[in-house]
């Protein structure tokens, strides 16, 4: 039985990338169906997606990245999706990796799995600045310390999820600091979380979700939000 | 004993507050669940005034020197427990809403395909 796919493509204020993402995904494979949440974008992105047919959830207002993808997890289990793939409108993520992505899905080898841009082969594309780097190292090292799981890459964006987990992100999923907050919870529930290689690119378009990246209150903000995570009860899917 | 200038004040100062809190709950601008945590604080700040010998005994035995200080003390206290309070209220509507929000949009999503 062939699985369905479904690319979850959050999207604010996109116009400039999403037509080009979402073409790309087309044109690499046709079978796979997209879902964008444009979440509440002020410039022309609703407009460009209703023009050019895209099935698109426009949420009503802005709910950030994290109510964002949720919306495309909740859609991704009423509609029976085997598989949900996030991936950014913003050309970031590379359409190639996909498969690689997905394999140990398909294998059921994983019940989810993040595209990692550290990882040893992937050395090359986009690895973000070097503050950054600090930033996300510090995560990985808290999330590796408080659920004895390693993480290379906790902020990656580029995900993909199984059934069981779309199901347990349609009603549980960290809204603040939605990425390493997730896997958190993940590691913590012992669902089987991989990385993958992978390599991103550079933002063609719209700005970053994350403001105050360096800035010391918001690693602080991430930081105690794990160690939150890490005390809290979570029922499994 | 508290000087009875002052325990006037109060007992005014607290039946002005219960009128406005009963008035914006008459015109639906606050909740009767969420006014009841200010009533509940006037009226102990009432009854503390009425009580003859109650403040200046409370001032004894927490250790206040001076009787404005423990009271500027409880006030803030006070304050600090509304605002913890008015956070979880924030918190869980804000909750809600994104709920809401998505529900809405996915029907709406649906409605129009």
């Amino acid at each position: 039985m062939i699985p369905k796919i479904l690319f979850i493509i959050p999207a604010y204020n996109e116009e400039v990338s999403i037509l080009k993402t979402i073409r790309e995904i087309h044109s690499f494979n046709p079978n796979w169906d997209i879902i964008v949440i444009n979440d509440g974008s002020t410039d022309r992105t609703k407009e460009i997606l209703d023009e050019n047919n895209i099935p698109s959830i426009h949420l009503i207002m802005n709910l950030g990245i994290g109510g964002a993808v949720q919306t495309g997890y909740k859609y991704a289990a009423e509609n029976d999706y085997d598989i949900a793939i996030q991936f950014d409108g913003d050309g970031q993520h590379n359409i190639n990796d996909v498969e690689k992505l997905i394999e140990p899905l398909l294998n059921d080898m994983a019940d989810f799995v993040v595209g990692s841009r550290f990882l040893s082969e992937s050395r090359e594309g986009f690895q973000s600045s070097f503050l950054r780097r600090i930033g996300i190292v510090l995560i990985a090292k808290t999330i590796g310390l408080l659920s004895q799981h390693s993480v290379s890459d906790p902020t990656s964006g580029f995900r993909a999820a199984n059934k069981r987990i779309i199901h347990f992100f349609s009603s549980v999923y960290p809204i603040e600091f939605p990425e390493p907050e997730s896997l958190m919870i993940l590691h913590k529930l012992n669902y089987r979380v991989k990385e993958v290689p992978s390599i991103m690119n550079e933002r063609q378009g719209g700005k970053s979700s994350i403001h105050s990246w360096i800035s010391a209150y918001y690693m602080l903000n991430v930081l105690f939000s794990l160690w939150i995570v890490s005390l809290r009860k979570y029922d499994k899917y | 004993m508290l000087p009875i200038k002052f325990v006037i004040e109060i007992i005014v100062f607290g039946f002005l507050l219960i009128a406005l809190v009963v008035y914006l709950v008459h015109q639906n601008y606050f909740s009767v669940k969420y006014s009841l945590i200010w009533l509940l604080v006037i009226l102990s700040f009432l009854t503390s005034a009425l009580i003859p010998n109650f403040i200046d005994g409370l001032r004894s035995f927490l250790g206040f020197e001076i009787l404005s200080n423990m009271i500027l003390s409880i006030m803030i206290g006070l304050l600090i427990l509304l605002t913890l309070t008015l956070t979880i209220i924030v918190s869980g509507q804000k909750e809600s809403i994104r709920l809401l929000n998505q529900e809405l949009s996915l029907l709406k999503a649906k409605v129009n395909k």
